[in-house]
């Protein structure tokens, strides 16, 4: 446990200096977020496991509400066409990054207690995707494809760990899979990514801007990197230097070590997590929630990894602990919290 | 689950060698590129000056316009301003803008004026839309003067004709060229120290020519070129002492200034540049016409805008062949004294004016009878040559021809020159023995007749005509330019000493010009050259051109000549000058048009010289 989160710890630390490199500005504001981060974190970690069961219902309809602020003109900020974000004075935040939290929260907590009603009701099970149901449509209405398969992901590793039936997977997939057909056929620009993928594994110089330049600046790293502050990709070539394509940078600058190096940290992070919730009841709250948690968080940054190297299309997800941006970095904290809070031993 | 997360690592560690590892070269030399700029530091053109240090050619830094279309938010307006500033169709200019819109980079003018560029200033344009760069202009201080012996430099810096091309590596430098890095927004971050190079400016190249007696002779072929009408003519004055030439000129001419400034045979640059010189042509088509009927000599017209004239750009001195004529004639009696054929005090018996060789019947222009060496060439006797010519017989007549220096080229540094004709021996016959010594049946350059009487004047010894002084500069030159490795085109004018041949003893030369040539001015053909006070040699000549009709020799159409120098007793300078084809002129006129111009300029130049 303790591993896990020095883990964390130092990881977040070192790369919190990645931003500095663009802008003084976004620097300050990152130690802030840091800073609040790690006091989230702090607080969800002491919280007990039993107030995340508690709670887990309030947070999703917390949730729920604020992503539908969001889809209202007047409250949602628009950025780059897209309504993802609350703003408070100085302050934004994205509700769909919270979702990402309070979403296996919930399925887990609605598992459980179905586990306690021994229900063997199909139709009762398959109901238990409601919150998904929900919740996915508003986070695909701002529009964040990329963040509303994310949320579809993590919700589905809670519903599989937390024990749900194999055959809903499949009833699920019947539904969900001519859906995402539909929309991609409905939105030529989502269609478009995917090409352009393809086009970047093809001919590099048709490829999209973005990945293109995200590829320069792996390969320009090389080995070992050009060296800490040094990349010249990301000082305007590479779009979303610090949020998005924050990996290319590291590629750029640090090379290859620090690029795998920083898949092992996750890896190790990984592995530390689950052991430290080995222990746990495996049909209780607690574990299923803890892995869906600490599964979506890796998955998350293997995501990011996977768009910055162009194996799949761009999603615009950030990688967590590491990109720039007060809400991921915030939610990433506390998921590691919540899952430090999980894996303590409970009594209930 | 688990599973599935490491299989997912391994496939992005696996894709991150791939990129970063294995196909890192593509992607960083992608990268290099796409921020990476090279920017040329033009290289400028080195100067051309005279033998004192006037400036002959030179390169004078102007400003060039550029827009930034993609900037301008109305190219009509913007068109329509800039229009009046630089005196273009404002349509034209606006649909350029127009059709640009997507581009940063657009050249509207380029070489500006003074006036012009303040003119655009004064409109005050958005900055961000437009501005200037520097850019060389070559121009030529002198106008025509010494325009064949200069050649030109266009706009895309390359030399055509002349000491401009003969030279051109060395007078064009090498551009440098800098690495900028840029960012995305194409701004300039920082200057790659280490790939920068500077640009290694051209050299200055030092002519032997002397500014002031190439104006005399420039004069002296314009008043020819007045009365005569000729459909050519050269001048030429050379140092016998050292092989170098201080005046060279050919007309027709062409101004390398206006060619150069109204656009005239440069190439283009670029698509901007395509449309510029055709907006240049439309205002010289406006140019009203009169030129052709004004008294201006053929000279001073101004050269037709696509292009010099082809007849104009020729450099008769190097590049066009003449029969010699009787100015042959010293040369072979050098030649026969100095095998002892014959003798300074001997007589030959010119047979009244017309003598029987061979089948074939040689006149003079009047009958003389016995005729000393010394009247043979004053008096210019076919007779005689051909007695002294059937004396030496074929091979030696061979010999002396090539011994001067004919049926080759003489090196001299400009592109063009030509061999003359001198046929094989074995193709000379009894003809030959006749019509060589009277200087028919061979072909020469003015430029090789010169050389050959310099060898004359300056007692025997054949001297290599030479442009470029093998001076200081050039020695710099040679030391500062890369050697052979970098390609003999590199080379820097030869710096060793003139080429110089024995011709004749110096006794045999002497008693040519002395005794000879000298009598040729005082009471021979050449009068019109003699000059008060000074001792005048040389030889009148006027040979007849073959008539493209009859394929014999015409009684109207001649090529007229005089070659001459003083004093005789030194020779400072040789003059020729040549002139083909005076309108009107009877026979034997090569001492009244070519003469008496040569006398003018060997007087003002040795003037000039301080020559006593």
């Amino acid at each position: 446990m303790l591993v896990g989160f020095g883990a964390v710890m130092v990881q977040s630390a070192s790369m919190t200096s990645w931003p500095a490199e663009a802008e003084r500005l976004y620097f300050s504001r990152h130690v802030v977020f840091l800073l609040v981060a790690v006091a989230v974190g702090a607080v969800c970690a002491r919280l007990p496991a039993s107030f995340w069961f508690r709670a887990a219902p309030w947070l999703f309809a917390a949730v729920l509400v604020l992503l539908a602020a969001v889809l209202i003109p007047s409250v949602g900020t628009r950025v780059n066409g897209a309504r993802r974000w609350l703003r408070v004075g100085s302050l934004s935040v994205q509700p769909a990054e919270l979702a990402k939290l309070a979403l296996p929260l919930l399925l887990c907590r609605l598992m459980r207690l179905r586990h306690a009603q021994q229900s063997r009701s199909f139709v009762r099970s398959l109901a238990l995707v409601w919150p998904l149901a929900v919740t996915v449509p508003l986070v695909l209405l701002e529009p964040d494809l990329g963040t509303a398969s994310f949320l579809a992901a993590g919700a589905l590793v809670a519903l599989f760990v937390g024990g749900w039936p194999l055959k809903n997977f499949a009833a699920l997939g019947a539904v969900a899979v001519p859906c995402a057909c539909a929309m991609v056929w409905l939105r030529p620009y989502q269609l478009r990514r995917i090409t352009g993928l393809l086009e970047a594994w093809s001919d590099l110089n048709q490829a999209p801007y973005q990945l293109r330049q995200s590829l320069l600046a792996l390969g320009e790293g090389g080995w070992f990197g050009v060296g800490l502050g040094r990349g010249w990709q990301k000082l305007s070539f590479l779009p979303e230097a610090n949020t998005d394509f924050v990996f290319a940078v590291v590629g750029e600058e640090l090379g290859l070590i620090a690029t795998v190096g920083l898949l092992a940290v996750w890896a190790g992070l990984y592995a530390a997590g689950l052991r430290a919730i080995s222990h746990l009841p495996r049909g209780g709250f607690a574990y299923p929630a803890a892995f869906a948690l600490l599964t979506q968080l890796v998955l998350q940054a293997a995501t990011n990894v996977a768009v910055v190297t162009a194996l799949v299309p761009p999603t615009g997800i950030p990688h967590p602990l590491l990109s720039y941006g007060g809400t991921n970095l915030v939610v990433s904290m506390a998921t590691v919290g919540i899952v430090l809070s999980l894996s303590r031993p409970t009594d209930s | 689950m688990v599973l599935v997360l490491a299989v997912a690592g391994l496939v992005l560690v696996a894709r991150l060698v791939q990129l970063q590892a294995i196909e890192r070269e593509r992607f960083a030399r992608q990268a290099n590129r796409q921020r990476s700029d090279i920017e040329t530091l033009p290289a400028r053109p080195g100067d051309i000056v005279d033998r004192r240090g006037r400036l002959l050619a030179t390169t004078i830094t102007r400003q060039s316009l550029y827009v930034d279309p993609s900037r301008i938010d109305d190219p009509a307006a913007f068109a329509a301003k800039l229009a009046g500033a630089l005196d273009l169709d404002a349509t034209e200019l606006a649909e350029r803008l127009s059709a640009a819109r997507s581009r940063r980079f657009l050249w509207v003018r380029r070489r500006l004026d003074d006036d012009t560029t303040d003119a655009v200033r004064a409109l005050e344009l958005p900055s961000d839309t437009w501005g200037f760069r520097e850019e060389y202009l070559r121009r030529y201080p002198q106008g025509v003067l010494a325009a064949h012996v200069l050649g030109l430099r266009g706009i895309d810096n390359r030399g055509r004709g002349g000491i401009e091309q003969r030279f051109d590596d060395l007078l064009r430098g090498r551009d440098g060229r800098r690495v900028l890095i840029r960012d995305a927004r194409g701004r300039a971050v920082e200057v790659r120290d280490e790939a920068t190079t500077a640009p290694l400016q051209g050299r200055t190249i030092v002519l032997s020519l002397d500014l002031v007696v190439q104006l005399f002779v420039e004069e002296q072929l314009d008043a020819i070129v007045a009365e005569w009408q000729p459909i050519g003519a050269c001048g030429i004055v050379m140092e016998p002492s050292t092989g170098r030439i201080v005046a060279m000129a050919s007309r027709p001419v062409f101004n390398p200034d206006p060619a150069l400034a109204e656009g005239g045979r440069q190439t283009a640059e670029g698509s901007e540049q395509e449309t510029e010189r055709g907006e240049r042509r439309q205002a010289e088509r406006g140019r009203p016409e009169a030129d052709t009927d004004s008294p201006l000599p053929t000279a001073y017209r101004r050269p037709p805008t696509v292009g010099v004239e082809s007849a104009a750009w020729k450099n008769l001195a190097t590049a066009a062949v003449y029969e010699p004529g009787s100015t042959f004639k010293p040369l072979i009696v050098a030649w026969a004294l100095d095998r002892e054929t014959v003798s300074p005090d001997e007589t030959i018996d010119c047979e009244s004016g017309a003598w029987r060789m061979g089948r074939r019947l040689l006149h003079d222009h009047h009958s003389y009878g016995e005729l000393s060496l010394t009247d043979i060439i004053a008096r210019s006797s076919n007779i005689g040559m051909a007695k002294i010519g059937q004396r030496l017989t074929n091979t030696e007549l061979y010999r002396a021809t090539m011994a001067f220096g004919f049926g080759r080229r003489t090196g001299i540094e400009l592109p063009g020159e030509v061999d003359g004709l001198v046929r094989p021996l074995s193709q000379w016959n009894s003809y030959s023995t006749g019509s060589v010594p009277m200087g028919q049946e061979i072909a020469v350059t003015p430029l090789q007749l010169v050389a050959a009487h310099a060898a004359l004047a300056g007692g025997g010894r054949w001297i290599a005509p030479r442009l470029v002084l093998a001076d200081v500069d050039a020695v710099e030159a040679a030391v500062s330019f890369p050697g052979p490795a970098e390609g003999p085109h590199m080379r820097a004018p030869d710096a060793a000493a003139p080429l110089v041949s024995p011709t004749v003893s110096a006794e045999a030369a002497r008693w040519v010009v002395e005794e000879a040539m000298t009598a040729v001015v005082e009471r021979g053909t050449g009068k019109p050259a003699q000059l008060p006070g000074r001792r005048v040699f040389g030889k009148t000549g006027t040979a007849q051109k073959i008539d493209p009709e009859t394929g014999g020799y015409s009684k109207t159409r001649s090529v007229c000549s005089f070659v001459g120098g003083a004093p005789a007793e030194a020779p400072r300078l040789v003059v020729l000058v040549l002139v083909d084809e005076p309108r009107g002129a009877s026979e034997a006129a090569g001492g009244r048009v070519a003469a008496a111009a040569v006398g003018r300029i060997l007087d003002r130049a040795l003037d000039y010289l301080g020559e006593p």
